[in-house]
């Protein structure tokens, strides 16, 4: 790693040179110098995208600038403006100026964290109350100084990502929370996008910063968070789910999705809703057996926070129909239990696979049919929209689905921000 | 110069005429015609009367030219009391038996109006307005009727009046929901990206409980659906407020009821929240009157026991009502004045448009001193 601003810099292959001016006033920084990724012009304006991406990224207002040239100087900032112009030199050459006017956050390099953590029980027909549910948070072991006020005992696991290690804290049940709590904590720059949720597209892929610079490009892209992975399976309309197993990435697990009785054969347009690192979603519109772009819409919305196993999914459409999402290859499967009084949220493989994983599907929101030899979860009735979590991970036995139900039953938000010591 | 439109107030509106509006244009807008908003440009004169009516967004008086460029005044809803209290004033009493919400309003109601949709509220009240020692406009009389049976009425640009139960006449449930990020439109809910959002909160209103006066020295009490409050002591917070009201007659059952109704319009905390967006031509996703969804953890608007997808989420946000938007007449809109005689003069080539920029007053209208 040399130099980064964020997530620029830090994808394989993209590396961002140290700039060659870096002018601070003690209010404002204001850095000037050039970027190139040296072969690949291509790649050049990606890593270009990456830079300007931060402008006006409400999801990531504060961002991590590490210089190995000037230790000194990395910390955590704002970024104010982002200039990097493209002329038809730097359109030949791949090299491209940029200026950057930076502000240090309070205690820039050592500030505390603070995210807020909204938390409800999802309203659900399964019966389930809010001792059901668990709220939880995950942030890489690197962190220091943790506390959620308001609830000072938690259980912490440690999971290991592809990026490194994680901790996970168990808040619960959410019966104890009183809507909104507060987490502080210490993270240094250089773990800040560790186990973090991220968006990437391209060939190779390549993380996308912001909402508004990413193609539409329905075909390469990947949603990850060190722990589970979503990509586009090679038939389109389906996708593929990767889980992390500590050394290696296993599977993938196909999944399909079929509306109204038609399978989902493709995607229209690819649409990021949110994409910073507590929290990625993007939203795929569908096209489907039998479609025409004159029925109306259908969405499939994808949502991976950092730690989580469980992808969350939402679909919509303008008019009601049954949705469908269920193992692209029949595998056997069994109903997960219920939880307290409540009704089974879903069903998981009845076996471990070859790679000693296994994968559920849950929903809680509407009432489901389980197909159990073919394992899909379809809605029981037309509606116009769905709620349902893909889970694919470590076979642990009946104990590790009631947490995946406990946490699936959650709603929860994080919002991160800097503040003072 | 933009539109500001108040729930059950009338309201007031400014439109700018370019340098190059002729003389002769000008010389057509008189006093106490109208103004009427559209949501285009269309051709005034292949609509009559009524169809324009039907098309407006918005109906405002001409009451004022401060320049020769400048037109403005208040809403239509003026016709129905203005802020000075002036108005079609009652002349003899009005005085119903038994008179339902329905009745009450057709008969309060002046000819300057018209009836539109009135649903039924439950209840009814014998009661008699006295042209001298109410000195209530039509306007004030309603608002008291609505006071009383909990109802609240809207006039439609076309001069029509609705009025029942806020169910009946306003998006009770919110189809839009605020945020501080960028936020595009869902299937079910429209985003609202917010450029500026201010939340300000104060108990100063708030009373546990109401002394009322009626006329003829009639009282009674009423208290506040809850009172979670506690003073110094420890003891239930005790914050009494007095309110003399002749409009409500010597009747013990609309004495408690007055006292009940005004015991819950004090007992709410003022929630002022001022949200500005960029968002084009607002209005016709969120109106006044309609409930709105606010979500902005960092300033606590949340409300765990709601939950609304939206982009791939669920959120948790507080329902709020607008109670008051002001919007900029943009470019796109198309702006008519309408004469006494009903003949139509388009304004639009020559409007000096407004940038975008819309605030709405949610939760709480905003203290004027």
């Amino acid at each position: 790693m040399g130099f980064s601003i964020g997530r620029a810099g830090l994808s394989p292959g993209m590396t961002l040179q140290e700039p060659e001016i870096w002018d601070s006033s003690g209010v404002q920084a204001a850095l000037s110098g050039t970027l190139i990724v040296p072969g690949s012009v291509v790649d050049s304006l990606r890593l270009r995208d990456q830079l300007l991406g931060y402008l006006g990224n409400g999801d990531e207002e504060i961002v991590p600038v590490i210089s190995v040239a000037n230790p000194r100087d990395s910390g955590f900032y704002r970024v104010m403006a982002v200039d990097c112009p493209s002329t038809k030199e730097s359109m030949i050459s791949g090299l491209h100026r940029y200026t950057l006017t930076l502000q240090p956050v309070p205690g820039y390099a050592n500030p505390s964290f603070e995210s807020i953590l909204v938390a409800a029980l999802k309203s659900n027909v399964t019966g389930n109350v809010a001792a059901d549910g668990i709220p939880w948070h995950s942030v890489p072991a690197a962190v220091s100084e943790y506390v959620l006020l308001g609830l000072p005992t938690y259980v912490v696991t440690t999971g290991s990502s592809a990026d490194g290690s994680l901790y996970y804290l168990n808040h619960g049940p959410i019966s104890d929370w009183t809507g909104s709590n507060s987490a502080r904590y210490y993270l240094p720059p250089a773990s800040c996008y560790l186990g973090a949720a991220s968006f990437e597209q391209g060939t190779a892929l390549q993380a996308v910063v912001g909402r508004q610079l990413a193609q539409p490009d329905v075909v390469n892209w990947r949603l990850s968070n060190g722990l589970i992975r979503v990509t586009p399976n090679a038939t389109a309309g389906k996708l593929d789910i990767s889980a992390w197993s500590g050394v290696t990435w296993l599977g993938p697990k196909t999944f399909k999705f079929v509306i109204g009785g038609n399978l989902v054969t493709g995607w229209t347009s690819l649409t990021v809703m949110r994409n910073g690192p507590e929290c990625v979603s993007i939203r795929l519109g569908l096209i489907w057996q039998n479609w025409n772009a004159m029925r109306g819409r259908a969405w499939l919305d994808l949502t991976l926070r950092r730690g989580n196993f469980t992808v969350v999914g939402y679909w919509s459409a303008d008019q009601a129909y049954t949705f469908l999402v269920g193992r692209d290859t029949a595998e056997a499967s069994s109903a997960i239990a219920g939880l307290g009084t409540g009704t089974t949220p879903g069903i998981r493989a009845t076996a471990v696979d070859g790679n000693g994983d296994s994968f559920a599907i849950v929903s809680v929101q509407q009432a489901m049919t389980q197909d159990l030899p073919n394992g899909t979860l379809v809605t029981a009735a037309t509606q116009k929209s769905a709620d349902f979590g893909l889970f694919y991970g470590g076979a642990n036995g009946n104990g590790s689905w009631a947490m995946v139900t406990q946490e699936y039953l959650v709603a929860m938000d994080e919002k991160l921000q800097i503040v003072a010591r | 110069m933009p539109v500001t439109q108040r729930l059950m107030l009338p309201g007031t509106w400014e439109i700018s005429l370019t340098a190059d509006a002729p003389k002769d244009l000008r010389n057509l807008l008189a006093l106490l015609g109208h103004v009427l908003i559209l949501d285009g440009d269309v051709d005034a004169r292949q609509l009559n009367d009524a169809g324009m009516k039907a098309t407006s967004r918005y109906t405002g008086i001409l009451r004022k030219r401060r320049t020769a460029f400048t037109l403005g005044g208040p809403g239509l809803l003026a016709w129905l009391g203005d802020e000075q209290g002036k108005g079609n004033l009652y002349e003899t009493n009005v005085t119903l038996t038994n008179g339902t919400f329905a009745q009450w309003v057709a008969a309060l109601l002046p000819t300057s109006l018209s009836a539109g949709s009135i649903t039924a509220v439950a209840g009814t009240l014998t009661k008699t307005f006295n042209v001298y020692s109410d000195s209530l406009s039509p306007r004030g009389a309603m608002d008291w009727i609505m006071l009383y049976f909990g109802g609240e009425y809207r006039l439609n640009p076309n001069g029509t009046f609705d009025a029942g139960a806020n169910t009946a006449l306003f998006r009770m449930t919110p189809q839009a929901i605020v945020q501080r990020t960028a936020g595009g439109r869902d299937m079910a809910v429209v985003g609202i990206p917010a450029t500026g959002l201010d939340f300000e909160q104060d108990a100063d209103d708030w009373s546990s409980r109401v002394l009322l006066l009626g006329a003829s020295s009639g009282t009674a009490q009423g208290n506040a659906p809850s009172n979670p409050y506690k003073d110094f002591l420890g003891n239930a917070a005790v914050i009494k407020r007095f309110v003399s009201d002749p409009n409500t007659p010597n009747v013990g059952a609309v004495l408690i009821q007055m006292a009940g109704n005004l015991a819950t319009k004090w007992s709410a905390l003022h929630n002022q929240i001022t949200l500005t967006t960029d968002l084009y031509d607002l209005p016709r996703d969120v109106a006044v009157g309609d409930n709105l969804w606010v979500y902005d953890p960092q300033r606590g608007l949340i409300d765990i026991t709601q939950q609304v997808h939206y982009r791939g989420q669920i959120l948790c946000p507080m329902t709020v009502r607008v109670l008051a938007t002001t919007w900029p007449v943009q470019r796109g809109l198309g702006v008519y004045y309408r004469d006494r005689g009903g003949v139509y003069t388009d304004l639009t080539p020559y409007v000096a448009w407004e940038p975008p920029g819309t605030t709405h007053e949610i939760g709480a209208a905003a203290r004027k001193f």
